[in-house]
């Protein structure tokens, strides 16, 4: 079913638009809340809420892309069920996430002022826009859909030593990007 | 962890535009087509060609107190572990995902590793000492072989490129 039709359902309150969102965006939805999660009943609970959200938030808001709009709403509910949960759970996924993800923070001593949300998304976007296409595709596959280096590796032939040595050097050239810019986050 | 500023990250990233979420969902590598291949092959030899008429000088003596940085360079995944450089193999190595790491790799740096617990891909990886010189270091959920690149003080060449050499060795290429 297309994008359109499903959002129609859910403003006609028909209770088939949970089950047609499942039988389209399920599988994306679950790996996304997987892939960061890493436990199962977890990123089912995950997945489920975001059904919810849909729910309640169409309409009034009528998403451009469906699947983009559901893959940041389980994002969002992942995060917050790690916040909530990571002193007690062991959610790999996430914690590898941030963790790699701390290298792209400016140095204290380079920056000038500090970036809004907002603002940083869209320095985000001309850096991304600025990479060849197959390196944009592995930054995003690595910190949006959260696969694993190794997941990476075997789908590019290579050794997950490779990706994660391309990962770093392009998490160090965001963090060029947004010194050269003078942002602290 | 530096939480505040990674949460920004993160959700930062969560929100960008939708053309880049939608073109990561796509995992097939497209096709290079046969005139974009021969394409570029000849752009190849164009380019070497007018290299070879215009430059006068190819390849550039490096002072021997001075060896640039240049981080463009492809440098191969490796380790500094006891000041022995070691190199990935490729090959991954069935152990345990429980097994405890020996150490952890603390820093990074963009070329060649030249400080212990360092590599040239990124921080936070556990490492164990493997048999027959081999360290094994873990990613993800595996554990993967990188070969010993040094014996006896003596830097193994074999496989390295001339930029390489020049790195390990600032006189390589000026006498």
């Amino acid at each position: 079913m297309e994008d359109l039709e499903i959002i129609g359902l859910f403003f006609k309150r028909d209770e088939a638009a949970i089950s047609e969102t499942a039988t389209k965006y399920g599988a994306f939805c679950r790996g996304v809340a997987l892939n960061v999660l890493s436990i199962s009943a977890d990123a089912d609970e995950c997945v489920n809420d975001t059904y919810l959200r849909a729910w309640n938030s169409i309409p009034p808001q009528k998403p451009d892309k469906l699947g983009a709009w559901l893959g940041r709403v389980v994002r969002n509910i992942a995060f917050d069920l790690w916040k909530k949960n990571h002193r007690q759970k062991r959610y790999a996924g996430m914690e590898e996430i941030l963790n790699e993800l701390e290298d792209c923070i400016p140095s204290p001593a380079a920056v000038e002022r500090q970036i809004e949300e907002q603002e940083l998304t869209e320095v985000i976007n001309i850096w991304l826009a600025s990479l060849p296409r197959n390196d944009r595709i592995l930054f995003m596959r690595r910190y949006w859909n959260g696969e694993t280096v190794n997941t990476l590796a075997e789908e590019s032939g290579t050794s997950p030593a490779n990706i994660a040595k391309k990962m770093y050097r392009l998490r160090q050239n965001l963090k060029s990007k947004l010194e050269r810019e003078g942002y602290s986050l | 962890m530096k939480e505040k500023e990674t949460s920004k990250l993160y959700n930062s990233i969560t929100n960008v535009d939708n053309r880049f979420i939608e073109e990561a969902q796509t995992k097939t590598r497209k096709r290079i087509s046969k005139w974009t291949k021969w394409g570029a092959v000849a752009a190849c030899f164009c380019l070497v060609v007018v290299a070879a008429l215009f430059i006068p000088n190819l390849t550039p003596t490096v002072p021997d107190d001075e060896v640039q940085s240049d981080t463009s360079i492809d440098y191969p995944a490796m380790i500094m572990v006891d000041n022995r450089l070691y190199k990935d193999c490729g090959k991954a190595l069935d152990l345990p995902v429980s097994t405890e790491p020996d150490g952890q790799i603390i820093t990074s740096c963009d070329t060649i590793p030249t400080e212990n617990n360092q590599s040239n891909f990124g921080i936070g990886y556990g490492y164990r000492y493997g048999e027959d010189n081999t360290i094994y270091v873990q990613f993800d959920d595996g554990w993967h072989i990188f070969v010993l690149n040094e014996t006896e003080n003596t830097v193994d060449t074999n496989g390295l490129t001339e930029q390489e050499l020049m790195k390990l060795d600032p006189g390589y290429n000026a006498g």
